[in-house]
């Protein structure tokens, strides 16, 4: 049981990381930029030691899932390919702050501590192996995420965000507590196998309590994916955020959101999936025309890009409904699709936060006219991440686009991937929108913009792995089956 | 050793195209480069005409084992014509228009990349990638160099196709499901899914997608509405690649992929398609007739010429097809070879305006003659290549029924009125303000337009060349046809 400790090492660095800063914040000498730095080498510790664990893992017993402190937490591979994914992402975060702090004074290095604690939720929530330390897990980052929402103080709608957040994810913390309470009174256990193993023998709809506890359970996840009826102040809440705090919660919180759904909804309550299933096909259709309707509308680049997250999380919904066993194989579109989605969003925002600061560039589509003549390599990246979401082929969200739809339709969901094809013409519009302003407008601003080197070798590396995930060069499907045994 | 040279053909001119976009070069180099690649795609086009045996060349290589998607190449008498004109029209375009910038050439050789990749690829999926990866480059021009209103009429264009791409796709997903269910894997290979056994209405569905998806591109009646604004504001480049190459893929896509697939839904639905292509044709003639901008009647006219080679197709006959397969080419040399004349009459007069335009044929004896052969080409004058094609094709119709056939030469004659008025008004008469100073071919560019002229008369003399290659891939059609469709 000690050595298994050893798989933690990655959330203790986090974790003593985030303690490290938290404690020399005061010291004048710590200013913002080398924080960024002291931050940025704490992750890729972590990162690294994820790595060794994927790979040289001889003396670690990977292979079946390992569990820590008896079951309560386990590590197997889809923890460490999504703990990995969301540490890079939060580096690219962290990056992307770095022009928030030239301009905005009231950034404290609280700001760094509080991204590494929402990730320590994060990864935490992937490692989880019985409800109670899920919602812990949740509640850990939701809590850093909150205050991170709201930073900045001067602002209206920051305020308003961060209130709308706490009051909303504090209730569905609240329903979500509610049903594992009802789950553990018919069932007897909150460990996610015993409730998979309970299905073997019994039915959902025998057990009453156990179907109002699932019902509870399965409308606060839905809520945290920001799924069709539960969407309706999402956008408030990532609008009010400075934009690399909605870079990280479109990327890193969704990608753990759905983990979170994974590990309840399919891994805990597969066998009931004759009841969620029903449920989820509306779902999904909602959630799709709802995201397009709600984009078009959009003003700003960077309220676009949240609307059109909640169509990608319909498009994910749509695999979902049509599985209901927990397996590396019908897991691995899902974690592709993830990966494909977030780095493009987390590159798009780190373009934006450089382009967009808000004394001369609001972020409304017509300021972005004549980008391409003035700074041709920020057009063409930004570009080819829009191309991406869109799901144009030689980039990875055609892949991703393919192997979700072309899984969907091997489990039967076919008019399922209907609505998915049409809503991915209806979401051309506004992915096109911003390269007609930039390439085939003349410029309306004059942009005086400067990216550091480190954002800049970010942003390629984010576009290469896009073109060569397009490509088949990258993760693909076949070798994301054999990362993930 | 030929399976390397025609993916070269595809990655190349990919390659290439790409440095020039990215990386700043001197205009002297960069041309040099540029021409070099469009020399050596030319010379894998001549190559590969010489070739005997077609069927041979097969190459494959698995990119996704799980769903069975390859990259797998294959030529057949159709492509091989449509590699031919791609290859062989690129370097006198290039001699014309060299002095265009670097995006400019970047993008045409990416178009060139694309354009091989469709034709060559025997996969659903990497036919869809290619397909697809043909719209960005002609998006781009004609937002970045067209004439004003191009942004409109590009967005048109890309919107409108990528409707009809992704209900293809919807379609291409699902024929690989129909096999993993039939077959128990994954594939999208041509010669695996024609093997397919699909009931009426799912088959109807998905011939109804993929018809959709190649009639915008054509474009066939209903759907034609972005030809107009797309052809006109388009820069040269463009506008030849969409005119000759672009809609003659979408022709050899629904011989190649949807005739295998499809055989019954094909043969059933063969009559609407006839009519169809026949109205085109006449609606577009009629058109053609009203229109006052050079530019916009050679669209009207080339979409006129489409509906006879997609009504000369779903006759089902040899003669149809041969017909059809041989106004791919007459058809794409002819209007392409306009397209560019009419070009360098805006450059040298700056107007595209029948009634502002006259007595070139005073001024510019060359350029008028140049002109006459391109419109002996595509009114079908014997001795020229537009002929054969038009009379074999109108043969095949009217053996379907001999109402076809009337309207069918009704069209052909009002191809000669519209074309031969245009003549009279823009070319012959007296000068007008426009062309008074106007001044003639440069040898430059009558070096660079003859090989058209003589590939015009080589195919109408003996069009032999061609039969003899597209012979093979006619029959197998047609077997395909008698054995598996049902009348």
């Amino acid at each position: 049981m000690i050595e298994n400790i050893l798989l933690l090492i990655p959330l203790i660095i986090i974790l003593c990381g985030a303690l490290f800063i938290m404690m020399i914040s005061p010291n004048k000498e710590f200013d913002k930029i080398k924080t960024v730095n002291i931050t940025i080498f704490i992750l890729s510790l972590a990162f690294a030691y994820d790595i060794f664990l994927l790979y040289g893992s001889d003396f670690m017993t990977i292979h079946t899932k390992s569990k820590i402190f008896n079951g309560m937490l386990f590590i197997d591979s889809i923890s460490i390919f999504v703990s990995m994914l969301l540490i890079f992402l939060s580096i690219v975060v962290v990056l992307s702050s770095r022009f928030y702090f030239s301009n905005h004074t009231f950034v404290r290095l609280e700001y760094f501590v509080l991204v590494l604690f929402a990730l320590f939720g994060m990864i935490l929530m992937s490692m989880c192996g019985e409800l109670v330390s899920l919602f812990i897990a949740l509640e850990i980052s939701s809590l850093s995420l909150y205050v991170l929402v709201g930073f900045e103080k001067t602002r209206p709608k920051s305020n308003e965000a961060i209130l709308k957040y706490f009051i909303l994810n504090s209730f569905i913390g609240a329903f979500f507590v509610m049903g594992v309470a009802f789950v553990y009174g018919a069932i007897g256990s909150t460990y996610i196998v015993d409730i998979s193993s309970y299905f073997v023998q019994n039915d959902i709809f025998q057990n009453k309590l156990l179907l109002v506890g699932f019902s509870f359970v399965l409308v606060s996840v839905l809520f945290k994916i920001g799924a069709f009826p539960f969407h309706n102040w999402s956008l408030d809440i990532y609008s009010g955020a400075n934009i690399p705090i909605s870079a990280f919660l479109l990327s890193a919180s969704k990608v753990a959101s759905f983990v979170f759904f994974i590990r309840i909804i399919i891994e805990g309550f597969g066998s009931a999936s004759s009841y969620w299933q029903p449920i989820l096909y509306i779902i999904t259709i909602g959630t799709l025309f709802v995201g397009n309707f709600l984009s078009y509308n959009q003003s700003k680049v960077k309220d676009m890009l949240i609307a059109s997250s909640i169509v990608h999380t319909g498009y994910i919904l749509v695999y979902l409904s049509t599985i209901n066993s927990f397996s590396i194989d019908t897991i691995s579109p899902i974690i592709f699709y993830l990966f494909a989605y977030s780095i493009a969003i987390s590159g798009v925002l780190m373009i934006l936060s450089y382009i967009i600061n808000t004394s001369t560039v609001e972020g409304y589509f017509e300021e972005f006219k004549g980008l391409a003549k003035q700074r041709p390599f920020s057009a063409f990246t930004l570009s080819i991440l829009m191309l991406s979401f869109v799901g144009y082929p030689l980039t990875i969200g055609f892949l991703g686009k393919f192997y979700l739809f072309a899984s969907s339709m091997q489990n039967g969901g076919a008019l399922l991937v209907m609505f998915g094809v049409i809503n991915t013409i209806l979401s051309l519009y506004y992915y096109l929108k911003i390269i007609v302003y930039m390439y085939f407008y003349k410029d309306a601003v004059s942009f005086d913009f400067r990216a550091t080197f480190l954002m800049k070798v970010s942003v390629y590396v984010i576009v290469l792995a896009v073109i060569l995930g397009g490509l088949g060069l990258t993760i693909n499907i076949d070798n994301l089956a054999l990362i993930l045994k | 050793m030929i399976e390397f040279s025609l993916t070269l053909l595809i990655l190349l001119p990919f390659i290439v195209g790409g440095i020039v976009l990215v990386v700043p070069l001197l205009e002297s180099l960069r041309k040099a480069i540029i021409f070099a690649t469009l020399i050596i795609v030319m010379l894998i086009s001549i190559n590969l005409f010489f070739v005997q045996d077609l069927a041979s060349i097969s190459f494959s290589y698995t990119i996704i084992k799980h769903f069975g998607v390859e990259y797998s190449i294959g030529v057949d008498g159709v492509s091989l014509l449509i590699i031919m004109i791609v290859g062989l029209s690129f370097p006198p375009i290039f001699l014309l228009l060299s002095h265009q910038s670097s995006g400019y050439w970047g993008n045409m050789l990416l178009l060139q990349s694309s354009l091989m990749g469709v034709v060559l690829v025997q996969d659903l999926i990497m036919f869809y990638i290619f397909w697809e990866a043909m719209l960005v480059p002609i998006f781009i021009m004609i937002g970045l160099y067209g004439e004003d209103g191009k942004v409109l009429a590009s967005l048109r264009l890309l919107l409108y196709t990528m409707v009809g791409s992704l209900f293809m796709l919807f379609a291409i997903i699902y024929l690989g499901y129909k096999h993993f269910i039939d077959f128990g894997v994954w594939s999208f290979a041509i010669n695996n899914l024609s093997n397919l056994s699909l009931n009426s209405f799912e088959g109807s569905m998905l011939f109804f997608c993929f018809m959709l998806a190649f009639g915008i591109k054509l474009p066939l009646f209903p759907f034609h509405q972005w030809l107009s604004d797309g052809y006109a504001r388009a820069p040269i480049g463009a506008t030849f690649m969409l005119s000759a190459v672009a809609s003659k893929v979408a022709v050899y896509a629904i011989l190649r992929f949807v005739l295998p697939l499809f055989p019954q839904e094909f043969v059933y639905y063969a009559d609407m398609f006839i009519m169809l292509g026949i109205f085109s044709m006449v609606f577009f003639a009629m058109s053609a007739l009203a229109q006052t901008d050079l530019k916009r009647l050679l669209a009207y006219s080339s979409a006129s010429h489409l509906g006879l080679i997609i009504a000369g197709i779903f006759a089902l006959n040899y003669d149809g097809f041969s017909g059809s397969i041989y106004q791919i080419v007459a058809h794409a040399l002819g209007t392409g070879f306009l397209f560019l004349l009419v070009a360098i009459i805006e450059q040298n007069t700056s107007t595209r305006e029948i009634k502002n335009l006259g007595g070139i044929a005073q001024k510019a004896p060359f350029l008028a003659i140049y002109f006459m052969i391109g419109l002996f080409a595509i009114i079908g004058v014997p001795s020229t290549s537009g002929f054969v094609g038009e009379i074999l094709a109108l043969v095949g119709i009217m053996r379907v029924d001999i109402i076809y056939g009337v309207f069918g030469g009704l069209s052909i004659v009002f191809g000669a009125v519209y074309m031969l008025n245009m003549y009279k008004s823009a070319i012959f008469g007296y000068t007008s303000t426009y062309t008074k100073d106007m001044q003639d071919l440069t040898k430059k560019q009558l070096f660079a337009l003859f090989p058209f002229i003589i590939v015009i008369f080589l195919l109408g003399m003996y069009p032999k060349m061609i039969q003899d290659k597209i012979d093979n891939t006619i029959n197998t059609y047609l077997t395909h046809i008698h054995s598996k469709g049902i009348k």
